[in-house]
């Protein structure tokens, strides 16, 4: 049988020799794993070797759109790129908005691997049948805006365009990619991977439809999901602000990253939030493919030297460089944002990166002979000058372009107890000290320390802030839910935003493909995904296990210092309960690790034959 | 006095019973933040509250009649 | 019913193509909606509307007489047209579409359907007939 929404074909890129070739995706993939997160996570498990180096050319990238993408449903414009990450040595991957996972789907793939390394700077040129890899040279050393503006002229309007810029070149270790001028694949530095395989930039252009099973039946289902989006309140209530407009309520419950995590609040947060955003710097919002509550803000920033277009700040942007890095104007944080951007330098990881060097420089740990200059939280020059130096491993920018892990290491005098990690991934814009289920979120998140696999942190106000009981619970929940939407290839911001019910994909997921997959359904396959992962680092990372799942020391020994959330801190005991809980829940050994029984009751057979192979 | 409250977000799971709209009945001159604890409703768990489509705040005082809409945060990034 | 673009209200979500394509050739591919939606960045950030605004231009270049006008809206013949695509080049809203896969080009028939669903109003009817959902 033919199954709906599927282009039909994974396209492989073998950059060592130029070659290039197409499989049939193989509908076991497909009924396994649906597609996106999943078409990743099974096929990085398969094909990657252990001791496969990140950064080498045995390494691969996996692009893959997911069955809804690119469809008329809302927000059906993500994409998703994977690859064994080099900022952590395990499974790393990241979700990009924008419009390039539809175009993938309507050149005729369902993913697209990256395999081998070029020998020169390259590019590849997707469009439907028509594959190339041309020379890349001329936007070598480019910014992210300059080389995709200029490949649009030269491809046409029509392409879709993902690039890197001079920090991925420069395999900086938390290097993004950017396409549609400012939609990132930000984490986990699959840009570094494209770096480290000399790939500047993809372009996509499809012209092909994608198959719906039953067309008339996903019509009327798409149209009643748009009608209840326009009906719910927060669908003219939240767009103004997108997410920047979650920063006063992350505030108000002493939540915010500030000053590298030392404390929780930022008593300059209105300066920074969404409505100055929208009142001082918002040009148009930006939406990507079929999204009826665009968060993109697109902004211009119009000050002596500081002149830029860029789309953000978003939240994270704001918590990360704003309030981390103590950057008190938002025209600020958005001037940051753009260089960062162009240099393609994550956000997050960045903000982090180099709030961390800040606080190190602070404490005397960097000495202005080191830094080459005088660094000082609040000082927009500091870190302008820190993402330069990082993008082009200057200096200082050495040490910090491998990420706050590796630099605590060699840095030394105890600044791994400040470096705001978890598996070696940057911690992104939530402070948690006071958020058990919101902490667990992070130490457990499959790729380190970031918040969309669980944004647990509305539970912890709710159901107390203290309490501990039910926590694991609510973290699995959401960790099985949300990557769901990666997975089909769907923006979750309508559900998280302005309360779109998850029934509305669970009508809409068998018109769409024909297979009568109810939600419960759906979930299982999502914690089958989240089984491999594990099962993942486990293969990659030695010594994997439950001491990787553990926040720095500031968050166990420091009470947070001011704010609503002052005199808190998350005990070790703490912390050892609530991954006791989880792993027992999981049904994972003490240690963390995924037991037979558990892979088996999931289908992943083979998966628990390899991990008791590899014990023996 | 009697005021309407309705929900909107994935924070409703945690209003009792899971309804969108609660018709309260409220002694005048109490905030939005008292009247939410009086029902046993964390105040902390909307993000934004609007009434007759203009922005306020959990301090705002309801008028008899109002109807007032409370949401929930959203997750940035 | 008329449509007219306010581009300044756009968001660039492609909703009107997809929609478009769904609804007028029972496809899901945007690349056979007859509305383009295409945004200018980085400079100056924002985002053209191409719609047909049933002008007649096309009618009066086609050689074969296949376009003709009912009720205001203009109307390709597919067994008429020869696939010329002088029509296409005549545009002067570069509102008249054509795919690799299609003999005859395709444009706007005034169903309202984009009307109904452009989640920023920026596609409206002038008479206001049809409103968003």
């Amino acid at each position: 049988m033919t199954i709906g929404g599927y282009a039909g074909k994974i396209l492989r890129v073998n950059l060592t020799d130029g070659s290039w070739s197409t499989e049939k995706t193989s509908e076991e993939l497909i009924r396994r794993f649906l597609g996106g997160r999943g078409f990743c996570a099974k096929m990085l498990y398969d094909e990657l070797e252990p001791d496969v180096d990140p950064l080498g050319p045995e390494n691969k990238v996996v692009i893959a759109p997911g069955p809804m993408t690119g469809l008329f449903l809302p927000s059906s414009g993500k994409v998703h790129m994977a690859s064994k990450s080099p900022a952590t040595g395990g499974y790393g991957d990241s979700n990009m908005g924008g419009h390039f996972g539809a175009e993938i789907k309507y050149a005729g793939y369902d993913a697209v691997v990256i395999e081998g390394a070029a020998k020169r700077p390259c590019y590849l040129v997707v469009e439907d049948d028509r594959v190339e890899l041309r020379d890349a040279s001329t936007w070598w050393g480019k910014g992210s805006f300059e080389t995709e503006k200029e490949l649009k002229q030269r491809l046409g309007e029509e392409f879709q365009i993902a690039t890197i810029g001079p920090a991925g070149e420069n395999v900086v270790r938390y290097a993004c990619i950017t396409h549609d001028f400012g939609r990132q694949a930000g984490r986990t530095g699959v840009g570094c991977v494209w770096g480290a395989k000399k790939l500047k930039a993809i372009a996509v252009r499809g012209t092909r439809s994608v198959p719906l099973a039953d067309v008339r039946g996903a019509l009327r289902k798409g149209r009643q999901m748009f009608e209840a989006c326009f009906s719910k309140p927060g669908f003219k209530e939240w767009t103004p602000y997108g997410t920047a407009g979650v920063t006063d309520w992350i505030n108000e419950i002493g939540a915010f990253p500030t000053k590298n995590f030392w404390t929780g609040y930022f008593e300059h947060y209105k300066n920074i939030n969404g409505q100055a955003l929208r009142e001082r710097i918002l040009v148009t919002d930006k939406g990507c493919f079929a999204c009826p509550t665009p968060c993109g803000k697109y902004s211009r920033v119009r000050e002596a030297q500081r002149c830029c277009y860029v789309e953000g700040p978003e939240y994270e942007t704001i918590a990360m460089v704003g309030g981390n890095c103590l950057l008190d104007r938002i025209e600020d944080i958005a001037y940051a944002n753009y260089l960062m951007d162009d240099l393609g330098i994550d956000t997050i990881s960045g903000g982090n990166v180099i709030a961390f060097a800040l606080e190190c420089f602070e404490k005397g740990l960097i000495t202005e002979e080191e830094a080459g200059r005088k660094l000082a939280f609040g000082d927009l020059d500091s870190v302008l000058y820190l993402a330069r130096k990082i993008a082009y491993r200057e200096g200082i920018g050495r040490i910090l372009a491998d990420g706050v892990k590796a630099a605590a290491e060699r840095i030394g005098g105890g600044s791994e107890r400040f470096a705001i990690h978890v598996k070696g991934l940057e911690w992104s814009g939530y402070e948690s000290r006071y958020a058990p289920a919101m902490m667990l979120a992070y130490m457990t998140a499959d790729i380190g320390a970031h918040h969309n696999r669980a944004w647990a942190i509305t539970h912890d106000v709710a159901v107390g802030r203290d309490a501990i009981e039910g926590k694991a619970a609510k973290v699995i929940e959401l960790q099985h839910i949300r990557p769901l939407f990666d997975t089909l290839g769907l923006c979750r911001l309508p559900w998280v935003e302005i309360g779109f019910e998850l029934e509305h994909y669970a009508e809409m997921f068998p018109l769409v493909t024909g297979l009568d997959y109810t939600w419960e359904d759906l979930l299982l396959i999502s914690e089958r995904i989240w089984n491999v992962v594990r099962c993942f680092n486990v293969r990659h990372i030695p010594g994997f296990g439950r001491s990787w799942d553990y926040p720095p020391a500031r968050f166990y020994e420091e009470p947070v210092p001011t704010g609503p959330a002052k005199g808190k801190l998350i005990s070790r005991e703490t912390l050892d309960r609530l991954l006791d809980d989880y792993y027992a829940l999981r049904g994972w050994d003490k240690n963390g690790i995924p037991t037979p029984d558990k892979l088996r009751q999931l289908g992943l057979e083979e998966l628990a034959a390899d991990l008791q192979r590899r014990k023996a | 006095m009697q005021v309407t409250l309705r929900f909107h977000g994935h924070a409703i799971e945690y209003v009792p019973g899971g309804q969108e709209t609660l018709t309260v009945d409220v002694p005048a001159g109490q905030t939005l933040r008292q009247i939410l604890t009086t029902i046993g409703i964390q105040p902390q768990l909307f993000a934004a509250v609007v009434v007759g489509g203009h922005r306020r705040d959990l301090e705002y005082v309801p008028e008899p009649g109002d109807e007032v809409m409370l949401l929930s945060p959203a997750a940035g990034g | 019913m008329r449509l007219g673009v306010k581009e300044e209200l756009c968001s660039g979500c492609r909703v009107c193509e997809v929609l478009c394509a769904l609804v007028n050739r029972g496809e899901c591919n945007p690349k056979l909606g007859a509305v383009r939606v295409k945004g200018l960045f980085p400079e100056p950030g924002r985002y053209q509307i191409a719609l047909c605004d049933q002008c007649g231009e096309c009618a009066r270049v086609c050689p074969v007489e296949a376009i003709t006008e009912r009720n205001g809206v203009y109307r390709i013949d597919e067994e008429l047209c020869t696939g010329c695509m002088e029509c296409v080049e005549a545009c002067p809203r570069d509102a008249m579409f054509a795919h690799p896969a299609r003999k005859a080009p395709f444009k706007c028939i005034v169903c309202g359907q984009c009307v109904a669903y452009c989640p920023r109003e920026a596609i409206y009817d002038v008479e206001g007939e049809v409103v968003r959902k």
